[in-house]
């Protein structure tokens, strides 16, 4: 029975999807006349990974033309944009990658593109968000408690999803800020890091996202959201790290890029395409499924955007000693 | 009676004609993609993810998940026919599948496999079933150091392995780990060893090296000796296991299977240690080990049982903890999450339809292989009969598409080249892949556990000590390393004597 309703709910978007992307058909006589490809920086599976793939099923629908994800994972996603630079400017060829192969990588790599020149950027359409956790079992409630605690135990170890994430990156402006000692373990990503926690083997972990459910099923406690300037609603008593007067690494968002010199009707018509997509109830519906903050930019904004971050990476990591290689 | 209760539960699921058309197409999937050697589960299943968009929840990983247990029936069908390890966990059968199929015993060896296979997948699945909930706490209390001190564990039995020279081996064993640590180091962020190649910063492929290694390697040498096959091919005489070949092999399925299970529960390297372990564990059980390596029937029942039982095993983080054992997990849990199911300790209580009706999934889906893998052997030995001219290129062809598919990287397939002539190159001069690729596979679990250990204890190795299960496990390896330095005195001293 369930599924019936479904397969007609479906049938209903099909048809709704359609009607609505007919004057798109009208209006595009050239673009798009054959399939497009979109590199996913990303494994297969990985959060990044399903959105590009609802993207790419959206936009097909509205575009009338085949959408093709291709994982090309790979040093955080530098492959994949390495190669999206390296295509000709059609619109047949494109990118869903983290903005941190633009703000974050090309000062710790050396990248197979320029990260200010080689993109014409499309949209972003969510973003990436850090919280720092303690199992709910430990006494420490709030964050003034951990940090006072923090300062009475030097030598606090935590696990991040990685080297130089955000999320890395966000505590150790937090440690730098209060004067603290942690040990930080990098781990390979964000389930890991949350095993870890789990397992007891560390004090509290830098959460990139899959926290969340463990947030929800009450295993962990929220002390401090970063990466962020908004407190998140479902614990609005939990403070930002800007509200304790510390610098935040800003957020890393999911972006849709492709090769620069993109001809402006070919852009504007993807970005309004990828908006479209973003916005529909199904898409919604996927990031809110995969706790994803939607968070829209439009060209003109992540532009102006990706290059302050650029800057703000550029002074953090050259703060912390990291050293560009090769 | 809980037990049985909640098995109703989930038969009533499976039972629906949909949930039991997905399970017996995913299998089905999962048998072609695991004979067809390159194209894995992963990719597959990637690529049918959107599918799952349109279905319910747990359909669609009924369906993923017979995918994933499909393929490892299939994955040993190319390492006995072959000699090409269809994944890391089939590695160990190559040595004596192969064996095995040029004595022309390859029905015999498929049938075990199969048959070793349905016992070990049926057996974890019950064992999933009773024991999940205190095996996650078990699984939780391996921190870096007991990584660690498993993964030298599980390089110490490396040395049982080698056929010929135990130096050779841990020689080649000492190039996978330094293969391993190709690539982007976690603890850094730095690349090392890349050559500014940037498809290398993610490290070389597994599927590459494999190939390359045993597969190119094995068109290479084959090259040389035409003639061969026909003898080959007139010796071809039963299909199924005979009798002796069960009484050889129960207490190797036995124990593949349990030592398969508990070693899958540990995220990471857990299928490819399972099979590892088990195969070591029957040499040194067995009377005659010097039959091994040279078509013993426990050495393809031993590890191809405990690859398929790690396969259930490794379902227990993913469903109680949410943590991905594998990519292949990440995908599933990546399928539960587009429908707004986080996995995870609450899944049980949340969804018990969706727990049970997979785990019910896995009963049924375990005896649709057996029947739909039997009779495919007689299909699969008459694969033996295709001439040299044909299957070689054919082999070729195969490797070239599939090391290429796995990340649409032309620089896979030039890796790949160059790995068939290393592996060329060692197999003349009696150097095994095996240890090697097995090296390679735990070389970067392992480098990062000691890492992080060494962080946590602020430089100190005593933590490896101070854990009772570290302790254990490195006391262990050290007992195995005597044990073989004795029996290598003996040899000689007896060779003296003579």
């Amino acid at each position: 029975m369930k599924l019936k309703k479904e397969v007609t709910k479906m049938i209903f978007l099909v048809i709704g999807v359609f009607l609505i992307s007919c004057p798109a058909f009208v209006f595009s006589q050239t673009f798009p006349d054959k399939p497009i490809t979109i590199y996913c920086g990303y494994a297969a599976g990985a959060t990044t990974d399903l959105t590009a793939r609802a993207l790419a099923a959206g936009a097909e629908k509205l575009l009338g033309v085949p959408v093709v994800v291709e994982n090309k994972p790979g040093g955080g996603a530098t492959v994949a944009a390495a190669l999206v630079a390296s295509k000709k400017p059609d619109g047949y060829t494109l990118g869903v990658v983290s903005t941190g192969v633009i703000a974050v990588r090309p000062h710790l790599l050396k990248v197979g593109y320029d990260p200010l020149k080689d993109f014409t950027l499309i949209n972003q359409y969510a973003r990436y968000i850090g919280g720092l956790c303690v199992l709910s079992e430990s006494p420490l409630k709030t964050i003034d408690q951990f940090i006072a605690y923090a300062k009475a135990h030097p030598g606090l170890s935590y696990a991040s999803p990685g080297m130089y994430t955000q999320q890395h990156l966000a505590v150790e402006l937090f440690r730098q800020c209060k004067g603290l000692e942690f040990k930080h373990v990098p781990t390979k990503g964000g389930a890991e890091a949350n095993t870890q926690l789990l397992g007891k083997h560390i004090n509290f972990v830098a959460g990139a996202g899959q926290h969340i459910q463990y947030l929800k099923q009450g295993v962990f406690r929220l002390l401090m959201v970063f990466n962020t300037d908004k407190r998140d609603p479902k614990y609005p008593d939990v403070p930002t790290l800007q509200e304790l007067g510390c610098q935040d690494a800003p957020a890393l968002g999911y972006i849709v890029v492709g090769p620069k010199g993109l001809p402006e009707p070919v852009a504007k018509k993807l970005e309004d395409t990828f908006k479209k997509v973003t916005e529909s109830e199904e898409f919604q519906k996927l990031l809110a499924n995969l706790e994803i903050p939607y968070d829209y930019k439009s060209r003109a904004q992540l532009e102006k955007d990706v290059l302050r971050d650029y800057e703000l990476y550029k002074t953090f990591l050259e703060k912390m000693g990291a050293k560009k290689q090769g | 009676m809980e037990f049985f209760n909640n098995l109703m539960v989930g038969f009533s699921v499976i039972f629906q004609p949909l949930n039991l058309f997905f399970c017996f197409l995913g299998v089905f999937i999962g048998t072609l993609i695991g004979v067809l050697p390159g194209i894995g589960p992963v990719g597959t299943m990637a690529i049918l993810l959107p599918i799952t968009y349109g279905i319910p929840p747990t359909t669609a990983i009924i369906l993923l998940a017979g995918i994933y247990y499909g393929a490892q029936y299939g994955g040993s069908t190319t390492s006995i026919l072959v000699n090409i390890p269809g994944e890391a966990a089939s590695v160990i059968t190559c040595l004596d599948g192969y064996q095995m199929a040029l004595q022309g015993r390859a029905g015999p060896a498929l049938g075990i496999a199969a048959f070793g296979s349905f016992i070990a997948g049926t057996f974890s699945v019950i064992a999933l079933q009773a024991i999940a909930p205190p095996l996650v706490r078990v699984a939780l209390s391996f921190g870096p150091p007991e990584y660690f001190s498993l993964m030298v564990l599980g390089l110490v039995i490396l040395t049982y392995l080698a056929q010929k020279s135990m130096a050779k081996a841990l020689m080649m064993a000492g190039v996978g780990l330094l293969l391993g640590t190709v690539g982007l180091d976690t603890m850094t962020g730095q690349p090392r060893f890349a050559f500014d190649i940037p498809e290398l910063l993610d490290g070389i492929g597994l599927v590459p090296l494999v190939m390359g290694l045993f597969g190119i390697s094995e068109v290479f040498l084959n090259v040389e000796k035409v003639v061969q096959r026909e003898v080959i091919a007139a010796k071809i005489t039963r299909l199924l296991p005979s009798l002796q070949d069960w009484a050889e092999s129960k207490w190797a399925i036995a124990r593949g299977s349990v030592i398969g299970f508990f070693l899958g529960v540990i995220p990471g390297g857990g299928a490819v240690l399972g099979s590892l372990v088990s195969y070591a564990i029957e040499k040194r059980v067995s009377k005659n080990p010097e039959k091994f390596g040279k078509g013993a029937i426990e050495g393809v029942a031993a590890p191809e049982s405990a690859n398929n039982s790690a396969a259930g095993g490794a379902f227990i983080p993913l469903l109680t903890l949410g943590i991905p054992a594998n990519v292949v997990m990440a995908i599933l849990i990546g399928a539960l999450m587009i429908h707004g199911i986080t996995p995870g300790p609450m899944l049980l209580k949340e969804h018990p339809d969706l727990f049970w009706g997979v785990i019910a999934s896995m009963y049924v889906g375990n005896a649709m292989l057996l029947v739909l893998n039997l009779p495919l052997i007689g299909l699969w030995v008459q694969l033996l009969r295709v001439p040299y001219s044909i299957l070689f290129p054919l082999i070729l062809f195969f490797c070239l598409v599939g090391s290429y598919a796995v990340n649409n990287s032309i620089i896979d397939v030039a890796l790949m080249l160059l790995f068939g002539l290393i592996g060329y190159l060692m197999r003349k001069f009696e150097y095994e892949p095996a240890p090697l690729v097995l090296a390679f596979v735990l070389s970067p679990i392992m480098e990062q556990a000691l890492r992080q250990s060494l962080i946590l204890s602020g430089g100190s190795f005593g933590i490896f000590l101070n854990r009772p299960i570290s302790l254990g496990c490195l006391l262990m390896a050290i007992f195995l390393l005597v044990l073989s330095f004795i029996s290598f005195l003996k040899v000689r001293i007896k060779e003296k004597e003579d």
